[in-house]
């Protein structure tokens, strides 16, 4: 019944779309790339074998038209398609639609994508399937008065969740009723921007819990497997920044339990493929169900080190109809590893976006690190679409190895032309309880409090030297060039091996 | 030979350099940092990188000039050190003296312009003109890389302007508002 896959088009940009060719390149498969108008010079493109135009930048006429998607399919003669994360990976219509069309989805079946992409319905499924979830309601709430009578019947804080959400868009935490109506109307916008949805529920508001999640995967012939768990609880409003795996705080009985439950997650929902089964857990070690992502997730290259498996070729695998070739019920896993996210964002102003042209990269090297990026110079980070730019993955034979080769690498990291988050990464691996592994998802707030003497005397001086030096030789390039003398020649000469185009 | 003298600006105090290129092309320098003389082995590469051995000890500096790039009284600048980022303001002692006299002028006006700290595409204008604004009331939302991100009034004030309509693509550092 296994028949290998032809021709793979990957409907999806930036990273994860050459992480996902990669593998491809691999395997001898040959991939079909799509892009936006913005994209036409963007790595997946060049990467690709063949590469399609899809439309305009807004992601609705450009990589969530499912139509386009599939008549590029068609033409170029793909047999399956590969989502990636985000866009339209966990989209039930869309895997309907490559079905209709005689075409298979690398992922879930759509049914089982229904079943989780409501937040609502998951939490009414995983209930009867006997899997814990948070306290709050099953439905969707149509009025803003009825959302704030359940609030004020719950006790503030609360958290408003789109009911088609995930990746922490739509999502609101809402401390008292002045704050309400602000944030109401925010998470609806925001659901029916990123979902075209916008239905929102609500949920009490766990104080500072962590976020732990298992990566499971099934075959086509009812095989479940779980890995050891993510621990993500360094986040920024939702937003995951640090990603480690095995999580500091799980004891190996909770590890079992959490397994365990997580493919009785995937069972319930007759899971196929690559999944994730997200849950909240409490300072009593209690763990609740969040909500289950269908799809290959941003921060699987952490179990990819620890389990020396390749995700992305299991979905391609098991997609074609192959049993799962790994141990069951759990997958073995050796040592530490940890990865942060590079985001093109002004840390000292609030987190802006930070689009940009980038003008030149240097890529963290060395023994066991892995930067996934689909950045290099000359390439464009437009506002269109995610900050994100780059992951850069470390694994160590212990927790501090992975933090510290994780921190070494940052180090290295060197991208000109946005800002990025990159030392503000390497304060968080920094922090005492990061280090001591006693974090939660406060752990970005509290830091943000915390005086910090990251910048010391010699780093001061050094960069005041520096920058004293390049306006020194900016200016003497200056007068160089006003000046006409005998060595003209020679100064606009030694001018030119002093490029500042960071003076005034 | 030349000599010529800065002022860097780094948490607001101010640090006086001068920079002496002992031979032209040697990449050798002696820079005076608050009177005490350093020598410099310097070299730029590509990108603004520096490397400096200075003391025996090897730097890589990375310097990226940042805020408006037209404005020649901005010296603001993030300088990364061995993966730490250090931001200030380097102007030549002319310069500094400019801006100095450029900022008392300013700060005696109670306007304060509105700016967008990035670009992206304004969602929604939460104000009106002639609205009173307290301090730390959203402004304007403003929607970029996915997020909506609300733009809050650094003061109290009268909304005196509004100078960008819904839906309206925006560059960073485009002046949406007026308040007074």
């Amino acid at each position: 019944m296994a028949q290998a896959f032809k021709k793979i088009l990957v409907a999806n940009r930036g990273e994860i779309a050459v992480r996902v060719m990669r593998t491809c390149r691999e395997m001898g498969i040959p991939t079909v790339a799509v892009y936006s108008d913005p994209d036409r010079k963007a790595l997946h493109v060049r990467y690709a074998t063949e590469a399609y135009h899809l439309g305009p930048a807004l992601a609705k006429e450009s990589y969530l038209n499912i139509e386009k998607i599939i008549a590029v399919a068609k033409r170029a003669g793909a047999d399956a398609i590969h989502p990636g994360y985000g866009f339209l990976s966990e989209n039930p219509a869309f895997a309907r639609a490559i079905a209709a069309s005689g075409l298979t989805l690398i992922g879930p079946k759509a049914e089982s994508m229904e079943a989780m992409s409501s937040k609502t319905k998951a939490r009414q499924l995983m209930k009867r399937a006997g899997v814990p979830v948070v306290p709050g309601v099953e439905e969707a709430i149509r009025l803003e008065s009825d959302a704030l009578r359940i609030a004020q019947e719950m006790g503030f804080p609360v958290m408003l969740k789109a009911c088609a959400g995930g990746g922490g868009k739509g999502m609101r935490r809402v401390n008292d009723v002045k704050s309400f109506s602000s944030a109401w109307s925010q998470a609806q916008s925001e659901a029916r921007n990123s979902f075209g949805d916008e239905s929102v529920y609500i949920e009490k508001y766990l104080d500072k819990p962590r976020h732990i999640e298992v990566q499971v995967f099934a075959d086509q012939l009812g095989h479940v497997t779980a890995f050891t768990e993510r621990e993500c609880s360094v986040q920024r409003r939702h937003q995951k920044l640090i990603e480690e795996s095995p999580s500091p705080f799980v004891t190996p009985d909770m590890r079992k339990q959490m397994a365990e439950v997580a493919c009785l997650a995937a069972k319930a929902v007759d899971y196929v493929g690559a999944g994730t089964v997200e849950f909240l857990v409490d300072a009593q070690r209690n763990f609740y169900f969040m909500e289950m992502n269908t799809r290959l997730q941003v921060e699987h290259p952490v179990t990819e080190m620890i389990s020396g498996l390749d995700l992305v070729k299991m979905q391609i695998e098991v997609a074609m109809g192959l049993p799962l070739s790994v141990p069951m019920p759990m997958v073995p896993s050796v040592g530490w590893a940890m990865e942060a996210r590079v985001c093109a964002e002004d840390v000292r102003h609030g987190f802006a976006p930070s689009p940009g042209h980038i003008k030149d990269v240097r890529c963290p090297g060395g023994p066991f690190v892995r930067t996934d990026t689909a950045i290099y110079a000359g390439s464009d980070v437009t506002m269109d679409y995610d900050s994100m730019i780059a992951k850069v993955i470390a694994w160590g034979d212990t927790r501090l190895a992975a933090i510290q080769r994780l921190d070494r690498a940052l180090s290295e990291f060197t991208i000109k032309g946005v800002t990025t988050n990159t030392m503000f990464l390497r304060q968080i691996l920094d922090n005492k309880s990061f280090v001591a592994g006693t974090y939660d998802t406060g752990i970005v707030e509290q830091f943000f409090s915390a005086d910090s003497n990251w910048i010391s005397d010699e780093h001061k001086s050094v960069a005041l030297l520096g920058a004293a030096l390049a306006c020194f030789e900016h200016e003497k390039a200056m007068r160089a060039r006003v000046k006409p003398s005998a060595s003209h020649h020679h100064a606009s000469q030694s001018s030119s091996n002093w490029r500042w185009g960071t003076c005034p | 030979m030349t000599k010529l003298t800065f002022i860097g600006t780094l948490d607001g105090n101010t640090h006086e350099l001068t920079v002496d290129d002992l031979d032209e092309d040697s990449g050798l320098y002696i820079v005076n940092l608050d009177g005490r003389d350093y020598r410099v082995d310097a070299h730029s590469m590509p990108s603004e990188i520096v490397t400096a051995i200075i003391d025996n000890k090897s730097y890589d500096i990375d310097l990226d000039k940042i805020g408006k790039q037209d404005d020649t009284l901005n010296g603001s600048m993030a300088v990364r050190v061995r993966g730490r980022v250090v931001y200030l303001d380097m102007l030549d002692q002319r310069r500094h003296k400019m801006r100095a006299a450029q900022a008392s002028r300013f700060t005696q006006s109670g306007v304060t312009k509105i700016t967008s700290s990035m670009p992206g595409k304004i969602l929604r204008i939460l104000v009106q003109e002639g609205a009173e604004v307290k301090e730390g009331q959203g402004l304007v939302i403003i929607e970029a890389m996915k997020m909506e991100n609300e733009i809050k009034a650094p003061k109290a004030g009268v909304v005196k302007q509004v100078l960008v309509k819904p839906a309206e693509p925006i560059d960073g550092d485009t002046l949406l508002m007026v308040v007074d």
